[in-house]
C-alpha cells in the first residue's frame, strides 16, 4: 500500500525561505508575509490527510499559500486602500520626476546608457542583481505588490487587477510609476551609467 | 499649437502608453500620440529601451526562487514555526 506521507517536521527548514520570499513580493510587508507562511504551514498540516501525493510537497505547500494571498486581497479594507494610495501619491511622484509647467516632461534626461545596450550576461551578474535587490527593497509596499506579480509568477494582467481588486487603469500607473522607481534607483547607484 | 505643444512635451502619458501597449490595445488616437511623441523624443526613447532591460532582470531575480529564494526568512520566525510543526 503506498501512502503520502508529509515530512512535515522538516517543513521548516525546508520551505521557509521560499515561501517567505514569495509571501513577501506580494503583500509587501515582512510580518504580513510571515503571517501567511505561518497560516500556509498550519492549515497544511491540519488537512495532511487529504494530501494526495500527485504534486511534490513544496508544489502543495505553495497552492496552499496562493490562496492565502487571494484571502488576503479580498479583505476590503486592502482592497480600497490601492485607488486611495495612487491617489495621495500623485502629485508628489509626478513632481519627483516631471516638470508640470511644461506638460510633464521628464525633469532630469534619461540618456542613453550602456544599460540600454547592455547585454543580458550583466543584467542576469551578481552584481547587478545585487543593485536590483537594494532597489526592491526601497519601492514602496504598495506599488512593488502589484508591480512584481508579473515577474514572480508570469501571472496574466487581468488576473494581477483582480487578485489584488484594482482596474486595469491603476495597473498601468502602477507599473509605470514602478519602472520609474526602479530605473531611477538603478541609474542612481550608477549601474546605468 | 497648445495640441502639439502638449504633444510633445507629455512624457509621462507617451511613457505610460508606451507600456500599455505592449500588452494592451489602445486607441488609435493614443497610438498616434504616443508614437508621434517618441520620435522626437530622447528621453522616452531611452526610457522605451530600457523598460525590457528591467524586465529581464526581474525575471532573472525571481527564476530560481523555489531554489534559492532571494530572502531569508529571520530565525526566530523559522524556530516558531520548528516549534508548532512538532
Amino acid at each position: 500500500m503506498q501512502t503520502n506521507i508529509l515530512d512535515y517536521k522538516n517543513w521548516a527548514d525546508r520551505y521557509t525561505d521560499y515561501l517567505f520570499s514569495f509571501a513577501y513580493y506580494k503583500v509587501g510587508k515582512r510580518e504580513e508575509a510571515e503571517d501567511l507562511v505561518q497560516e500556509t504551514f498550519l492549515s497544511a498540516y491540519k488537512s495532511r490527510d487529504t494530501y494526495s501525493g500527485a504534486a511534490s510537497e513544496k508544489t502543495w505547500l505553495m497552492a496552499i499559500l496562493k490562496n492565502k494571498i487571494i484571502d488576503y486581497y479580498r479583505k476590503p479594507k486592502i482592497m480600497d486602500s490601492f485607488s486611495t494610495y495612487l491617489d495621495q501619491t500623485e502629485e508628489a511622484f509626478d513632481n519627483s520626476f516631471f516638470d508640470q509647467n511644461n506638460y510633464g516632461r521628464w525633469k532630469e534626461d534619461i540618456g542613453e546608457n550602456y544599460f540600454s545596450k547592455g547585454s543580458d550576461s550583466y543584467l542576469i551578474s551578481k552584481e547587478f542583481q545585487k543593485f536590483l535587490h537594494i532597489c526592491l527593497e526601497q519601492m514602496p509596499t504598495k506599488l512593488k505588490a502589484v508591480f512584481i506579480s508579473k515577474y514572480i509568477d508570469d501571472e496574466k494582467t487581468e488576473n494581477i487587477c483582480k487578485e489584488h481588486g484594482i482596474t486595469s487603469s491603476n495597473y498601468w500607473v502602477i507599473i509605470f510609476r514602478s519602472k520609474t522607481l526602479l530605473r531611477t534607483c538603478l541609474e542612481k547607484k550608477g549601474i546605468l551609467n | 499649437m497648445g495640441y502639439l505643444k502638449r504633444i510633445l512635451n507629455n512624457c509621462v502619458e507617451a511613457s505610460l502608453l508606451s507600456l500599455k501597449n505592449k500588452e494592451e490595445k489602445i486607441t488609435l488616437k493614443q497610438k498616434f500620440e504616443m508614437e508621434f511623441h517618441i520620435l522626437f523624443c530622447k528621453c522616452c526613447k531611452n526610457f522605451v529601451k530600457q523598460s525590457p532591460m528591467i524586465d529581464k532582470s526581474l525575471k532573472a531575480y525571481f527564476k530560481d526562487i523555489d531554489n534559492n529564494p532571494p530572502l531569508k526568512a529571520s530565525d526566530s520566525f523559522k524556530e516558531k514555526i520548528r516549534e508548532k510543526l512538532k
